[in-house]
């Protein structure tokens, strides 16, 4: 899985392109967690290219939600594949996110 | 393929040209994938209590529309269907991290079912080629 960092303002975007799974979500993980940590409050995960989501995938976007919500951060997710977003509705996560079409509506 | 989480790579390059092969749809290969993966890394990740190399067995068939599953493991005896669902409406504080890949795998096949048979877990489900 690629991942590319890009500071917009106020904001982090964040493009996540290709399979978020078992073997890549701890990349993701390592990026996000210390980010947050960090102190970062506004991040947008643009999903215009993520092929493949799977349990370990929402397990690193969950946790990452807790994390900058204690900090009263947001994390917005963006361009969701149908595919993904029905992973996304199976797991009870749409409602929970902040879930927006495109990058093109922030 | 064997105990290592390496090797879904393999398995999802299979699905890949088991999907060309019987012309299934985007979506179905990637239902296919994630309920592979979800079923697999559990027993990567939790079916073994040596640090030994073990054999997992998978079997996919076409039969008229309908692919048909098995996954045959020499692991610890697990089955995922008496695996409480998750509690989907809880607020986020309280959601717990985790617990979410049998939940996956059980709502979107068809005719999940599990045998224990000479120490091995077989897994069985189906998958219908024109459900959307």
């Amino acid at each position: 899985m690629e991942i590319i960092q890009k500071k917009s303002e106020d904001k982090l975007i964040i493009e996540l392109n290709g399979r978020l799974d078992a073997n890549t979500a701890g990349n993701l993980e390592q990026t996000l967690v210390p980010l947050i940590q960090a102190g970062e409050q506004y991040i947008v995960l643009n999903m215009d290219g993520l092929e493949y989501i799977s349990s370990a995938g929402l397990r690193v976007l969950l946790m990452s939600l807790k994390l900058i919500r204690k900090n009263d951060g947001r994390l917005v997710l963006a361009g969701m594949k149908s595919f993904i977003k029905e992973v996304f509705d199976i797991a009870g996560f749409t409602p929970i996110f902040e879930v927006i079409d495109s990058i093109k509506d922030i | 393929m064997i105990n290592d989480l390496q090797e879904l790579v393999r398995v999802d390059n299979f699905i890949d040209e088991f999907s060309r092969q019987y012309g299934l749809s985007r979506q179905i290969s990637h239902n296919l994938n994630l309920i592979l993966e979800e079923v697999l890394t559990n027993i990567i990740s939790y079916g073994y209590a040596d640090n030994k190399e073990h054999i997992i067995v998978l079997e996919l068939r076409f039969v008229k529309d309908v692919i048909h599953v098995t996954v045959c493991d020499d692991g610890i005896a697990f089955n995922p269907l008496t695996i409480e669902p998750p509690a989907l409406n809880e607020k986020i504080e309280d959601r717990r991290i985790g617990g979410l890949g049998i939940h996956i795998v059980k709502t979107i096949t068809d005719d999940l079912s599990y045998q224990r048979i000479d120490d091995k877990n077989i897994l069985n489900f189906a998958i219908n080629k024109s459900k959307e």
